[in-house]
């Protein structure tokens, strides 16, 4: 799997890591039980901050999508409670419909939306 | 024709054809680059691209003819070492500097091409692309006990001096036993750098990866077996000079021959690899090399690099070190040919040997060797022209100086004019000095003033 980090975005380059490690458990292209780089191995391949690995390590293992330990460093974590979004994704999801209403999306539109990333998502 | 000339000119005029095929071979697709200049798989086909890399190549051997036939017209001429030298130095400079004026030349059309053909990357601002499971896999390590062995070889010489009291000379060896150590130590700075991604293949970026580090592991381990040999063959110089820079020549040719070769095969290996890349997503990181050439990342927060084909690497000049270091090399390259200039200097400078209060003094530019007339214990006038081979110091037609050893007289400090005799052997209780000068008679002044003292 591919990690590309934008320098340019508006989005803090730790979001960025977290973000694209939750599209790829999501896609599939990262298993349960694979073997995430060391923080230091990370920092070196990206060229980046050790902290700011750090703290996308930190957040992907609050969101409970990654597990760390001494011995094996951070591992992705199994989903072990399929249908249960997290409280945070809610809220998420919540904001992002609240912005396609300001837009003028209608419901069965961003019902196909959906469906069609949703789709797309996973055929990845 | 001089020798001295002729070794000089001769020894190094293979350096323009090692930069031929350096180049030429840039214009072989490796990870989808050539000449600098990443494309996607249509461009190596594309028949502008063909014929841009195909002028390259032909300019470069042009300049390869013209440099070799420079070297040796500079081997023909009859001039002193110090003016040959400085000839050589800016040919050197030549050499380093002109292949790289088409390079850029033809770097800068081939992303013109790119930038026609739609293949640029547009849109994306700085980025970096890692591949995280490549990123995961551990890296098999040497340990310092592969590094030890040969350190302990390059000591052993040093402790041999040591115990004959040979200190100065010890401290050198001393230096190259410490060397072999740091061989270890530049092996795991080394292993820290970026894998090798070209795209999203993760099998290919870990098999380019375990390539470039086996490369290092190889590198690493020459080298330190090279500086244990040596000063194996530094000692042996000392005691056998001619047969023990001999030695350290082929040494060095072995060396230079292994890492040639060993660079080459890492390249035959990328551009196999990578012969079917380019197709969908790719990794194109042209905008973060000066033409093709320099690197700058101002994102990326280390100072060394790997070069992208190849196993070399540079510096980020977006780091203030990097930029030291590269300004440093450019003021080496341009500062080279003063070198020479100061060696002519010394030629022109006379060797001078008077004594002086209670001193013999042998004096050469600002080299001053002064022995007391108290500690001389013998006095003899050499009238045969003195057979001494260099350890450390300066040697040239016209002045020896430094430290030598000669058969008849075992370790010696020199300073004398090898072309005007006779020369003055001065015995102390803490050394032998073989002084000489450059004006005819000066050394006989001395020896009149100096007999009597010893006996």
């Amino acid at each position: 799997m591919l990690l590309h980090l934008e320098f340019d975005s508006e989005v803090p380059i730790y979001q960025q890591i977290r973000n694209q490690i939750v599209l790829g458990i999501a896609r599939g292209e990262l298993q349960a039980g694979e073997k995430l780089p060391t923080i230091r191995a990370l920092a070196e391949e990206t060229g980046i901050n050790m902290m700011t690995v750090s703290k996308a390590y930190q957040l992907l293992k609050q969101e409970g999508h990654i597990q760390t330990d001494r011995r094996s460093g951070a591992v992705v974590r199994a989903q072990t409670e399929p249908g249960t979004p997290r409280r945070e994704t809610v809220d998420g999801l919540r904001l992002r419909l609240g912005e396609l209403r300001l837009a003028g999306v209608g419901r069965d539109e961003m019902l196909a939306l959906c469906a069609n990333l949703w789709d797309e998502e996973g055929s990845k | 024709m001089k020798t001295t000339n002729l070794i000089l000119w001769l020894s190094l005029c293979w350096i323009p054809l090692m930069i031929y095929a350096m180049l030429g071979n840039e214009t072989k697709f490796k990870k989808n680059i050539a000449v600098g200049v990443t494309f996607p798989q249509a461009g190596r086909e594309d028949p502008e691209v063909l014929a841009q890399l195909k002028r390259f190549r032909t300019a470069q051997r042009w300049l390869c003819l013209a440099l070799m036939a420079l070297a040796v017209v500079g081997a023909l001429l009859p001039w002193d070492l110090g003016w040959s030298m400085t000839a050589f130095l800016v040919w050197i400079d030549l050499c380093v500097v002109l292949p790289y004026l088409p390079y850029v030349r033809c770097n800068r059309a081939l992303r013109q091409i790119k930038a026609d053909r739609g293949w640029a990357r547009r849109g994306e601002g700085r980025r970096v692309t890692v591949d995280l499971r490549s990123a995961a896999t551990p890296v098999r390590e040497l340990s310092l006990g592969h590094f030890l062995l040969p350190a302990l070889a390059a000591l052993l010489p040093s402790l041999w001096c040591f115990w004959k009291g040979e200190t100065a000379f010890a401290l050198t060896l001393l230096v190259n036993a410490a060397l072999t150590l740091s061989c270890y130590l530049l092996y795991r700075y080394a292993l820290r750098r970026k894998s090798e991604v070209v795209d999203g293949n993760t099998d290919l970026t870990e098999v380019l990866t375990r390539l470039r580090r086996q490369h290092w592991r190889r590198l690493s381990l020459w080298t330190a077996w090279y500086l244990a040999l040596l000063s194996l063959g530094m000692l042996w110089s000392y005691y056998r000079p001619l047969l023990g820079m001999t030695a350290v020549l082929a040494l060095t040719l072995v060396l230079l021959l292994l890492v040639l070769r060993q660079e080459f095969s890492l390249r035959r290996m990328q551009e196999k690899l990578t012969a079917d890349s380019g197709v969908g997503e790719y990794v194109d990181e042209d905008d973060k090399w000066l033409w093709g050439l320099f690197y700058y990342d101002p994102d990326d927060s280390r100072l060394i690099v790997n070069n992208r084909v190849g196993g070399n690497t540079t510096v980020n000049l977006a780091r203030r070190a990097g930029q030291v270091f590269m300004g440093l090399t450019a003021a080496l390259l341009l500062f080279l040919p003063l070198i020479g200039v100061w060696m002519v200097q010394m030629e022109r400078t006379p060797v001078t040997v008077a004594v002086e209060g209670e001193a013999l003094v042998a004096r050469h530019m600002g080299t001053r060797y002064a022995v007391a007339l108290e500690d001389i214990e013998a006095v003899t006038l050499v009238e045969e022209r003195p057979r001494i081979a260099r350890i450390v110091g300066t040697g040239m037609d016209s002045v020896q100086k430094g430290s030598y050893s000669s058969e008849a007289w075992g370790p010696l400090t020199a300073c004398l004019d090898p072309r005007t005799g006779p020369w003055l052997l001065v015995e102390t209780g803490e050394g032998t000095y073989l002084f000489g000068a450059t004006r005819a008679g000066e050394a006989e002044e001395a020896y009149r003033l100096l007999e009597g003292y010893g006996e």
